[in-house]
């Protein structure tokens, strides 16, 4: 049976090159709508490679994929483009056999199911170069229908020749891409962003990226797709709304996740206790939110709350009388941003729950 | 180019949240709208629902006379500016610019043509050979608006587009976003939660707050006429003051009072009062940092709305400076704008005088202004 990707193909092409063809999938019946369709579909006349009239069609069998194609004998030269048209879809199967099992080894290499030794003959079959600098991003749409995230962004990523894109899943494909000589970490956060803005403007959909950092050998990508994964468990935890994640950018948040939970929650009591709710309500949590991101400038962050310097100063000094620690003072505001990320990573575990 | 109408639009999240509620809003063809709020208003919720990137829960969207609700934003012939400016870093600058209309399978004679007028009008046409690499902060951001209008849409949405660029680009951008509006005589629809920028490049602003239409004004009428508190604070940089006030009548004079201080408020103000009987009540007064000052000139033009303040901080911009007072009372933060060379400093007891002709006065339960226009 032709997969319906593969007879999509097949027509498309047809269609673009503007042959008098008709396919119809040998084995498939739901495709024969045409009574004639099915007998010929079933006649023992049918040749490989030499046309034959049935039912006063001309028609030549392709067994791999087992199609037939049917031409109107009164079209100049039908005989030469039902041969055409076979070698062409011949041609067609064989790469796409070829991509699909690229593909599975790639998700064999991901996936860390490919043993070392088999890398070299593998890398040999299919012109692979073994040892140069790649990452792995992935890239997560959860659906709620049947499409699939490989589908959405086959036609919208723009690859360069040596990038490998594989599904790994209904919702995940990872992009195997090679690195150019002086080419940064944030770049692929911008390959990324680029490709969500534009997931977004073709289909209305958002994605998770998560980025790897960069492996020299091909056997090693499983390491730079595991932490691909682990960006976006991490960067979902701490930084929700912010969809793209890269590995090597989550050093605190990483260390954070490790620590144990009995641990991390001893140490968030010492700052986050009943005595301290009060104070730490939601508007003064993200007033220091904005202080940090304002590199704990007093009137940036005023202005940017649209609030008095005054009161700013007002709020801080009620943190500080509080929790004993100063926000203006660097070392505190280390100390305050850690327990902040934990409070983040609690609020997700209780969420989890 | 297009009007674009929102008819009682909302936006409920599963769970219940309503991010947006019964926006409503006539965009006229050509032109340039900017939704403004803080965080969390429901301004880019809007936009994202008119791009399409939303469902719109309730309420009718239409962009021309087509009704939008159900159509995918690729054929909404609408173009979109994002935050982040990101551009295909392997890409040059034309194949960046030419990308969408590739996938649109446009034939290559018309990219070619669309990709070069657009780069005229942006004046990066000598850079289309190069890669987002080589380029400065606004040029990509040009690259970036290059992608928006090869694409020939009706309508612009912008959201925030400026917000990852350094103070000084942003302000030269902000020109060239509204130059651009005037040459394309398109509609533009931009989201910032940037009250400046708002109030540089918009015909009409929309003000939103916990995704609720407060006002919807020209840039000046929204300044002149806030209609609400919210409104008053959050357009003009610094903020308004506000103090709570009680209004009362002495002999001819009405007073406003608050702490240990009284400022005669003018007749002609009062006679604005939608209602007679707030003389007698608590209001909310408001002044803006420019209609204070310590100037000795303004002390005496202004002599019966003087108030006792101390200095805490003073913040010199160069063409102006900015005094954080105290004054006695519970709404003792004070801000003035005054002229640079003030002899005021930090620490110092001084008098200042408002300007009484700019007061505003709102509601203290509803917060919505009591002076008509």
């Amino acid at each position: 049976m032709v997969d319906l990707q593969m007879m999509e193909l097949i027509e498309g092409t047809l269609a673009k090159l503007g042959v008098p063809v008709q396919v119809i999938d040998r084995d498939q019946e739901a495709v024969v709508s045409n009574p004639e369709h099915l007998v010929i579909r079933a006649s023992t006349a049918l040749r490989e490679d030499t046309p034959v009239i049935i039912m006063g069609k001309l028609c030549i069998r392709v067994t791999n994929p087992e199609v037939v194609l049917i031409c109107d004998r009164n079209v100049p030269g039908a005989q030469n483009i039902l041969k055409l048209s076979a070698a062409l879809i011949r041609g067609l199967e064989a790469h796409h056999e070829t991509e699909d099992s690229e593909m599975e080894l790639c998700r064999h290499l991901l996936l860390g199911t490919l043993a070392q030794e088999d890398c070299d003959a593998v890398c040999q079959k299919y012109n692979l170069i073994r040892k140069v600098e790649r990452r792995v991003l992935i890239f997560h749409i959860l659906q709620t229908d049947s499409t699939r995230t490989y589908d959405m962004l086959k036609d919208i990523t723009p690859l360069e020749n040596s990038d490998i894109l594989v599904e790994i899943d209904r919702h995940t494909v990872a992009l195997i891409k090679e690195i150019a000589d002086n080419e940064t970490l944030d770049e692929a956060v911008q390959f990324a962003q680029a490709l969500q803005e534009t997931l977004m403007s073709e289909t209305a959909r958002t994605m998770t990226v998560g980025i790897g950092n960069g492996v020299s050998d091909l056997y090693e990508l499983k390491d730079s797709y595991m932490e691909a994964r682990r960006a976006i468990e991490v960067g979902r935890t701490f930084a929700p709304r912010d969809y793209i994640y890269a590995y090597s950018h989550l050093m605190l948040e990483r260390f954070l996740v490790e620590l144990p939970e009995n641990i991390a929650e001893s140490y968030l009591r010492v700052l986050f206790s009943p005595r301290t709710e009060k104070v730490l309500s939601k508007d003064i949590m993200d007033t220091i939110d904005t202080f940090f991101r304002k590199d704990l400038n007093l009137s940036d962050t005023a202005r940017q709350l649209y609030i008095h310097r005054n009161t700013l100063v007002y709020r801080l000094d009620k943190v500080y009388r509080h929790t004993g620690l100063d926000l203006r003072k660097f070392d505190d505001a280390v100390t305050f941003r850690i327990f902040m990320e934990l409070k983040k990573r609690r609020r997700k575990e209780e969420q989890e729950r | 180019m297009a009007s674009v109408s929102l008819k009682h639009i909302y936006k409920v999240y599963q769970g219940g949240v309503t991010a947006v509620s019964d926006f409503c809003l006539d965009i006229e063809d050509k032109e340039f709208i900017v939704l403004v709020g803080p965080s969390g208003c429901g301004k880019s919720t809007t936009l994202r629902m008119v791009a399409g990137l939303e469902e719109i829960s309730d309420g009718e969207l239409y962009i021309g006379d087509k009704l939008m609700n159900d159509v995918a934003p690729k054929d909404r012939d609408i173009a979109m500016v994002f935050q982040n400016y990101a551009l295909y870093p392997h890409m040059t600058v034309f194949d960046n610019m030419a990308f969408g209309l590739k996938l649109r399978k446009t034939p290559k004679d018309e990219i070619k043509r669309r990709v070069e007028e657009a780069a005229k009008i942006l004046d990066i046409a000598h850079l289309l050979n190069r890669k987002p690499k080589a380029l400065s902060g606004g040029q990509r951001q040009r690259v970036a608006l290059g992608r928006a209008i090869v694409r020939e849409p009706k309508v612009f949405l912008f959201d925030e587009p400026l917000s990852n660029l350094d103070a000084k680009l942003r302000v030269a951008m902000r020109t060239e976003i509204t130059k651009l509006h005037q040459r394309l005589q398109t509609t533009f629809i931009y989201v910032t939660h940037d009250q400046t920028e708002a109030m540089t490049m918009a015909s009409r602003i929309v003000v939103m707050k916990d995704g609720i239409v407060q006002q919807v004004d020209t840039p000046q009428n929204l300044y002149d006429f806030p209609g609400n508190e919210f409104v008053a604070g959050f357009i003009g940089s610094p903020q308004m003051n506000f103090f709570n006030v009680r209004l009362s009548k002495e002999g001819q004079d009405v007073v406003a009072t608050f702490g240990d201080n009284k400022i005669v408020v003018p007749n002609f103000k009062i006679a604005k009062f939608v209602d007679e009987s707030y003389i007698g009540k608590e209001v909310i007064m408001g002044i803006r940092p420019e209609n204070i000052d310590d100037g000795a000139e303004f002390l005496e033009k202004y002599s019966t709305a003087t108030i006792n303040v101390n200095v805490e901080v003073t913040e010199q911009m160069g063409s102006e400076t900015y005094l954080y007072l105290t004054t006695t009372g519970k709404d003792g933060n004070i801000i003035a704008r005054v002229d640079p060379r003030t002899t005021s400093r930090a620490g110092d007891k001084i008098r200042v005088a408002f300007d009484v002709n700019h007061l505003h006065f709102f509601d203290k339960d509803t917060e919505k202004t009591i002076l008509s226009r």
